[in-house]
């Protein structure tokens, strides 16, 4: 028996029990795969250095978790699914991904928030409602104090829910956010180059390559490695939900002093106001719509996570919308109430949906363009 | 319900090469055939390959005889050209209609000439040569055949048919130029479909498979890039009478490709397309025509794209590698997703990834791509599933049940080939004997009822000595042979030598009126020898023989001159000396037949008796078949049980018990009046040969004439390998399927290919079954305890056919595969651990602690030497027997009256094992069904005076027909005792070795005796005069 390793490498155990807890966080099958190696040229964004699905599902399978960790591609995915339509075992490598950046997601968490929310319905819901119920609290609290007060002549949300308490709670909330956010940031940055042994980063790599940092930022908001994807529709849809989204994010946290108004006057932050509520309605409901009908192959599997995010985000705008009619309606009583429970909704959502679910991969899917830049690098310097 | 009369004959539809076996082991028992194919040839697929793999030999050259075996034999009735439409009745007695699709051409009288071919002014797609095009002397594309045609050169009938939709007369009217040509007058445009139907007892269904159209497929874009094939279009390239005659050129600039690149699995293993099955040959024939590029052009680098190699069957696993080692083959472990063109070289760019080296996405630039595309279902499988109302699988192919893998959910009709799932030509092969088999069984008491046997009047008595009188008919072949060589003068030419007393020059020597004529000039002229020159003897000396026979001559008084293949084909622009070539072979040939000797093809009897030897599933299998087909079966197991393996194997693949099998064949075994049975014994003792064997079992003498040997296999004791012996952890598959219930393993490591695929004899080969067993246990493993892990580690899965969904099975359960090579095998450590180097990822792996490490060790033969000399039949390099010919013949051995079944051939699963049974049963019944055997007539014969028994005859005779007998020899004085070599006259096949060896002549040949050829040659070299016999007088040479 010839049993002379060629490779000087370390022996990985292997740890199949790992898996398991990888197929928790989605609905896919890659049990079936043969590692075929189709679904990583199927990839239109799959590149040497960072190829993927095919490597990481091997790393799933056989219990690799180190190295799962310390890669940056499941990030660099746009689940367009065509590793999925074409998979000869149906494996579904897309799904994996998206498992699997739920899966990271968790774990660069470090409260450990976000595997209770992905994996329990109890702690997802029983959150939201909480947070939806300390919200109502406030209000109530803010209107037996006098600092809210419900003007029932005309509507007046500025002394319902008076502009600096709102900076006061944009700031609270916002840096909180930022906060989780960023220790997230920095363990994903353990995860993929600290902890990852076999490479090592110089210093100055990290300022030298800062550029990939900012393209990836630019490719946050226009996605357009996407655009790489075959099913250009997509891209599109998001591009304007994402557009959309941060409109309506920075009218209310940075310019909530001209964005919330209370007369009847036109100006650009209406047309932007339109604008977002319609991006998040209409293609709110046009995903919930194609998850329902499982038309695209992204909207194959729904994950409990994926739903809410998309019925959170339809509420909001649409519980936005109609604050915004009954206050040019002069409704005033429903105005303050819907207003309530706009904020019950979006409140909620932020707090949960930011530094814990889905919507941390606006800061992940940069990083990960940058470390992924990094990294290449540092193996080329160490190669050359 | 009284039961229906049993008829005698049986149906079988397609014409492939599971048809043609089928055909001619049931016609050679003296059932009447009815053969139906849907095309206008016989041939199925086959005849499109180039090579065959593994043993490279051409296709066609070794299907064509079979193709003629098949026109030529008396009782099979070719029905090409047509498709069945409704079964009714049962089994023994059925009707079955179909129709006859019009040809437009009158297949009586048309002779295959192929004027009507070359005249027709309309181009229509090629199917035989898969759509390819080629261009015309102007460089314009035109399409590969005409309108009206003959499908191939080796067709079979040879006739022509016509499409209406794309004829010019059918469409517009006019043209009518096939009918002007034709001089045999064989055009009929007024033909009309038929509808036609014939009574048989049963019916074989061998309707085989459409290629995947890759077209299915949209990013492989073919039909859209001009150098983008299948594997046929490719076999059609390679192919000498393809559209290139053999030139392997790209289709966008005719220029020669240096790369090539072959892709795996397209339509199999691909459940996006829904097609969960693996087609079980692509694999072998990628590497072949992968090895057959490089042999037309050394240059050429070839690259697989593969995801595992399938090699699972004799010889497959050095065949593939050798593709490495020798031809530079390179295969490559991974599966492209689409294929995209340079629009100005039209060069195509595959992207693929690389699973160890960096970079890891690799962008190749080929030349050309061959898409190696899988099998599926037939098109008439809706047929069999509608009219025969045959059950089908989830994949469309006919369901058969694994114990009894030919027969189809009706009684009386049976199934074999790729019809009931995909497989290649040897296991294709053998179950269509199998098939044959079993239709004999049913219809055992009709045989011989539906054929009649031809009564030719007695033969003139012709004496060396009387004056050669012969009649020369020089064939016109239409304008095959007229074009080039001047008929008439050969014709002429002919009448100046005083032997030829009649000579003509009839338009087609084969055409039914020239055989009137002939046996008509035979009585006028009182001709005693007759010379046709017209074209190969391979197809039509059978032909004219009979015709002799008709007229009352002996059929050895006629020579054939190949004037068509040996001069016009191959002159055809030298007609001045193509004829005086013609001449000179005309003139060799009366030399020869003056001297040409009346023979007789003896009818020897044989014992109507079998031995099988082995009482495993095989032998079981086989000796009830033979012995339910009418024969005494002797079956001789040496354990004191019957049985074998199978009863080591508590659940098969397929969930059943391997004891419940061998109970119930041993319940059949010992009911079964026909079969005596010899347990705890051997054969101890053998003598003669084919037809009449003599043995000795438990010191009883046995007669018999035919043999089986299936002697089985037995698993291979991996002493020495990854700790065997040494951990207890560590056991065999066998062993551990037999302890299954008493263990229950956390985490269990499984290693492919222990003691098989190595690089040293005898276990190169690829135990085919191991992959399966592995996979099996997997998910029994997993069924029993989901949360057991089990690691495959693996050099490739060969899970072919079917047996593919096991191993998805299997994967979807969670059993990790880990793929390793020879470079980097696995070690088990001595605390247990496994180390494995994963080829897909390129790291080193460990697995701690492991439960159990079960070794999957191939199937080695039995001790089978003893066997091989008794029976002088050889064992191959692997130990197992070899048969005949691993392609055509894999239940034969060459040595006449033995054949082979089960492992004892190669490793094979149950199922396999029993339709290879019952394809030996068959042969066996073909063999002894006549109760004769018929010599050959010009066979060997022995001088005795001048042998002096070196034996040098009997060790060259691939036939084993010459023995040394011990001779006494009464000279006046004394009785000295001698050996002399004996020819068995059964066996001989006349080949001439031993003629060329024997270093006293003391062995010729009769038909081509030394004088015969000498003056043959004498006369063709006008070194003596061309005549003949003690009286006659040398001719004047002609002009």
């Amino acid at each position: 028996m010839a049993t002379i390793h060629t490779s000087s490498k370390k022996a990985l155990t292997v740890k199949p029990e790992f898996f398991s807890t990888i197929k928790k966080f989605g609905a896919f099958d890659v049990s079936a795969c043969f590692s075929c190696g189709q679904c990583t040229v199927a990839c239109p964004l799959s590149v040497s250095g960072n190829e993927f699905p095919r490597k990481l599902i091997r790393y799933a399978k056989l219990g690799l978790e180190d190295k799962l960790l310390s890669h940056p591609e499941p990030w660099l995915c746009y689940y367009c699914g065509d590793c999925s339509t074409s998979c000869p075992s149906q494996a579904e490598p897309g799904e994996f991904m998206m498992a699997t950046r739920r899966y990271l997601t968790s774990r660069y968490d470090w409260t450990g928030l976000s595997k209770r929310f992905y994996l329990s319905h109890k702690w997802e819901f029983g959150s939201l409602i909480a947070l939806a119920l300390l919200i109502l609290g406030i209000f109530v609290f803010a209107n037996i104090t006098g600092i809210s007060t419900m003007e029932g002549e005309n509507v007046s949300i500025d002394s319902f829910a008076p502009k600096e308490w709102i900076h006061i709670a944009d700031l609270i909330l916002g840096g909180t956010l930022a906060i989780l956010l960023l220790s997230n940031a920095f363990r994903m940055f353990y995860y993929i180059i600290l902890n990852d042994k076999s490479v090592k980063v110089p210093l100055k790599l990290y300022f030298t390559e800062i550029r990939a940092y900012f393209i990836a930022g630019l490719s946050l908001v226009t996605q357009f490695k996407w655009s790489k994807c075959d099913n250009k529709f997509r891209w599109i849809k998001h591009l304007f939900l994402v557009s959309g989204y941060i409109t309506i994010f920075s009218l209310v946290v940075v310019f909530i002093d001209i964005f919330q108004v209370d007369d009847t006057r036109w100006d650009i932050t209406s047309l932007l106001g339109y604008y977002s509520s319609a991006a998040l309605l209409l293609i709110a409901l046009e995903s919930m719509w194609s998850r329902y009908k499982k038309k695209e192959q992204v909207h194959k599997f729904s994950h409990t996570s994926d739903w809410l995010f998309l019925i959170l985000l339809f509420l909001t705008a649409f519980t936005g919308i109609f604050l915004h009619l009954f206050r040019l309606m002069n409704f005033t009583y429903p105005t303050y109430i819907i207003y309530v429970i706009h904020l019950m909704i979006a409140g909620p959502m932020l707090i949960i949906e930011v530094p814990f679910g889905k919507w941390s991969h606006m800061l992940y899917r940069p990083l990960a363009i940058y470390f992924a830049t990094v990294k290449a690098k540092a193996r080329m310097l160490t190669a050359t | 319900m009284t039961e229906a009369k049993k008829i005698g004959s049986v149906a079988i539809i397609g014409g492939g090469i599971a048809g043609i076996q089928s055909s001619l082991d049931l016609a050679d028992q003296g059932f009447k055939v009815y053969l139906l194919e849907s095309n206008p040839s016989i041939g199925g697929r086959m005849v499109q390959l180039d090579k065959t793999f593994p043993t490279l030999d051409c296709a066609m050259c070794i299907l064509g005889p079979k193709l003629v075996d098949t026109e030529r034999h008396p009782n099979i009735e070719l029905l090409s050209y047509c498709d069945p439409v409704d079964l009714q009745g049962s089994e023994g007695n059925f009707t079955l209609k179909y129709i006859k699709k019009a040809r437009y051409v009158d297949e009586e009288l048309c002779t295959g000439c192929g004027i009507c071919e070359e005249k027709c002014p309309v181009w229509v797609e090629d199917d035989f040569n898969e759509g390819l095009t080629t261009k015309d002397k102007k460089g314009r594309e035109k399409a590969g055949r005409k309108n009206i045609s003959i499908p191939f050169p080796q067709a079979v009938p040879k006739v022509a048919y016509l499409q209406p939709d794309t004829c010019r007369y059918f469409q517009e009217g006019k043209c009518r130029i096939c009918e002007k040509k034709c001089d045999a007058g064989a055009i009929d445009y007024t033909q009309k479909d038929e509808e036609c139907s014939i009574n048989v007892g049963a019916v074989i269904t061998t309707t085989g498979f459409d290629p995947f159209d890759a077209k299915e497929i949209d990013r492989l874009h073919f039909g859209d890039y001009p150098n983008v094939f299948t594997t046929l279009q490719f076999e059609r390239l390679l192919n000498a009478s393809g559209p290139t005659e053999g030139e392997v050129v790209r289709r966008s600039d005719g220029k020669h490709p240096k790369k090539i690149a072959f892709l795996q699995c397209i339509g199999s293993r691909d459940l996006s397309i829904n097609k969960e099955y693996c087609s079980a040959a692509c694999c072998m024939y990628a590497i072949k025509e992968a090895i057959m590029a490089k042999e037309h052009d050394p240059d050429v680098e070839a690259y697989i794209f593969y995801m595992d190699i399938r090699a699972f069957g004799k010889g497959f696993e050095e065949f593939y590698k050798r593709a490495i080692n020798e031809f530079d083959i390179k295969f490559i472990n991974s599966r492209a997703y689409e294929i995209e063109e340079n629009p100005e070289t039209h060069n195509l760019l595959l992207k693929y990834e690389q699973f160890m080296d960096s970079p890891s996405i690799v962008t190749a630039e080929m030349d050309m791509v061959i898409l190696s595309t899988g099998m599926d279902p037939s098109s008439q499988t809706e047929f069999l599933q509608e009219r025969l109302h045959l059950e089908l699988d989830h994949n469309g192919f006919v369901k058969t049940d694994p114990i009894k893998p030919i027969e189809t959910s009706v009684p009386g009709v049976y199934v074999c080939g790729v019809a009931s799932g995909p497989k290649d030509i040897p296991d294709t092969v053998a179950q269509a004997s199998g098939a044959a088999g079993k239709a004999a069984i049913l219809l055992k008491d009709v045989r011989g009822s539906e054929i009649e046997e031809k009564k030719y009047p007695r033969a003139i008595n012709v004496d060396p000595t009387d004056e050669s009188r012969i009649g020369v008919f020089v064939c016109h072949c239409g304008h095959n042979i007229a074009s080039v060589v001047d008929v008439k003068k050969v014709t002429e030419y002919a009448k100046t030598f005083p032997n030829v007393k009649f000579s003509d020059d009839p338009m087609y020597a084969c055409a039914a009126d020239t055989q009137l004529l002939i046996k008509e000039k035979i009585k006028e002229h009182n001709l005693n020898r007759i010379i046709v020159a017209s074209c190969t003897p391979r197809t039509h000396e059978p032909l004219f023989r009979s015709t002799l026979k008709e007229a009352g001559l002996n059929e050895f008084l006629f020579e054939l001159t190949n004037l068509r293949e040996h001069i016009s084909w191959v002159h055809p622009h030298e007609k001045g000396q193509a004829t005086e070539k013609a001449k000179d072979m005309l003139r060799g040939a009366i030399a020869r037949t003056c001297r040409l000797e009346p023979l007789l093809k003896e009818k020897i009897p044989i014992e109507q008796k079998a031995v099988v030897v082995g009482g495993g599933v095989a032998g079981m299998t086989c000796a009830l078949d033979i012995a339910r087909g009418g024969y005494p079966v002797y079956l001789i197991e040496k354990e004191d049980q019957l049985g074998g393996e199978l009863l080591k194997i508590p659940r098969l693949h397929n969930e059943l018990q391997g004891e419940m099998i061998v109970e119930d064949l041993v319940k059949q075994v010992n009911e079964e009046e026909n079969i005596t049975l010899y347990t705890g014994a051997n054969l101890e003792s053998l003598s003669g040969a084919v037809g009449n064997f003599t043995g000795v079992v438990n010191s009883q003498e046995i007669k018999f004439g035919a043999a089986v040997l299936a002697t089985g296999a037995e698993p291979f004791t991996p002493e020495g390998y990854y700790q065997y012996g040494v951990d207890s952890r560590v056991m065999t598959q066998r062993e551990f399927e037999q302890q299954f219930n008493e263990t229950d393993p956390k985490t269990v490591v499984m290693i492919q290919c222990v003691g098989s695929r190595e690089d040293e004899a005898p276990r190169t080969y690829c135990s085919r079954i191991c992959c399966t067993t592995a996979v099996k246990n997997s998910i029994r493993i997993k069924e029993r305890n989901p949360d057991a892990n089990v690691f495959i580690l693996y050099k490739d899965i060969r899970t072919y056919g079917d047996l593919e969904e096991l191993y998805l099975k299997s994967r979807q359960l969670g059993t990790v595969y880990i793929g390793y090579n020879d470079d980097n095998k696995p070690i088990v450590h001595s605390d247990g651990s496994v180390e494995v180097f994963d080829i897909t990822l390129g790291e080193l792996l460990q697995i701690t602690s492991p439960d159990l490490i079960l070794l999957s060790t191939p199937l080695v033969p039995k001790p089978n030497e003893e066997l091989s000399q008794l029976f002088k039949v050889p064992i191959g390099g692997d130990k197992f027997f070899l048969e005949a010919h691993v392609k055509l013949r894999p239940i034969d051995f060459a040595t006449d009256g033995v054949f082979l079944a089960g492992t004892a051939q190669y490793p094979k699963f149950t199922h396999e094992s029993i339709y290879q049974a019952s394809g030996a049963a068959a042969r066996v019944m073909a063999l002894l069904a006549p109760g004769y055997l018929l010599s050959e007539g010009a066979i060997s014969v022995v001088k005795e005076e001048m042998c002096r028994g070196c034996g040098r005859c009997e060790e060259i005779c691939p036939y084993k027909a010459i023995e040394l007998h011990e001779k006494e020899i009464k000279l006046e004085t004394k009785t000295i005792k001698t050996v002399k070599a004996f020819v068995n006259p059964g066996v001989c096949k006349g080949c001439g070795l031993c003629v060329v060896i024997c270093p006293v002549s003391a062995i010729i040949i009769s038909h081509f005796q030394n004088e015969t050829i000498e003056a043959q040659v004498d006369a063709i070299l006008l070194k003596s005069e061309p005549t003949g016999g003690e009286n006659e007088q040398p001719s004047v040479e002609a002009p």
